[in-house]
């Protein structure tokens, strides 16, 4: 029985060390993304628009979020709070970083497209947000 | 699918397309379609390039110990970005 225990906790500290890890790498993948993007658009290799202002400042506002949720999950876990909830809170900021990690990759291959496409985007949500 | 997952990919991507355009160019004679290989081959590295970044900073994350500070170094550039100029 002890034996499943020390087995089963140490299953359990080597899957919370793989999240870490995991989220730690791709919050810098993602920076060094944004950063890139940023540098880009100051030399104007990406076109000084409008949407691809908004493009990045979306994803360094996404960034933000989701860093400042580990930050609060390393403070937890220096002062062994529990986990489990700010756990979920940085998966869901991570989900939301990704597409915008995505969009960026897109808005240097192709700006006009997706631009257009962004615009599309918030049009259909603004008209699902419209009360019928 | 990671994020690192996804660059990786588009960073193949890249590659792959270098190889097509590269293959498509001594026959398209004509001018558009060789303006839009032009283009694409401009864009490639930097897309290619940029994809690579991010999978070095992932690959680069590696052996980085996980701490307040180190977290906190991941927050983006703060400086704003110029105002947009069309």
């Amino acid at each position: 029985m002890k034996r499943i225990l020390v087995v089963s906790l140490l299953l359990l500290v080597a899957g919370c060390s793989n999240w870490e890890r995991q989220t730690f790498q791709t919050l810098s993948a993602s920076k060094a993304v944004l950063d890139q993007a940023q540098a880009d658009y100051t030399t104007r290799t990406i076109p000084q628009t409008h949407c691809a202002e908004a493009i990045i400042n979306d994803g360094k506002a996404a960034q933000t979020a989701a860093v400042d949720a580990m930050v609060v999950y390393e403070q937890l876990k220096a002062t062994k709070g529990s986990l489990t909830a700010q756990t979920v809170i940085v998966t869901a900021d991570l989900a939301t970083l990704a597409p915008m990690v995505v969009q960026i990759q897109a808005l240097i291959a192709n700006p006009a497209v997706t631009c257009n496409a962004a615009a599309d985007q918030k049009a259909i949500e603004k008209l699902k947000g419209t009360p019928q | 699918m990671t994020i690192a997952d996804l660059l990786a990919l588009l960073a193949a991507i890249g590659t792959d397309s270098k190889t097509v355009i590269d293959l498509l160019k001594p026959y398209s004679p004509d001018q558009q379609i060789t303006s839009i290989l032009n283009l694409s081959e401009l864009l490639i590295p930097l897309l290619t390039g940029l994809a690579s970044k991010g999978v070095a900073a992932y690959q680069g994350a590696q052996g980085t110990p996980i701490t307040v500070a180190s977290v906190t170094a991941l927050l983006p550039d703060s400086t704003p970005l110029p105002p947009p100029t069309e």
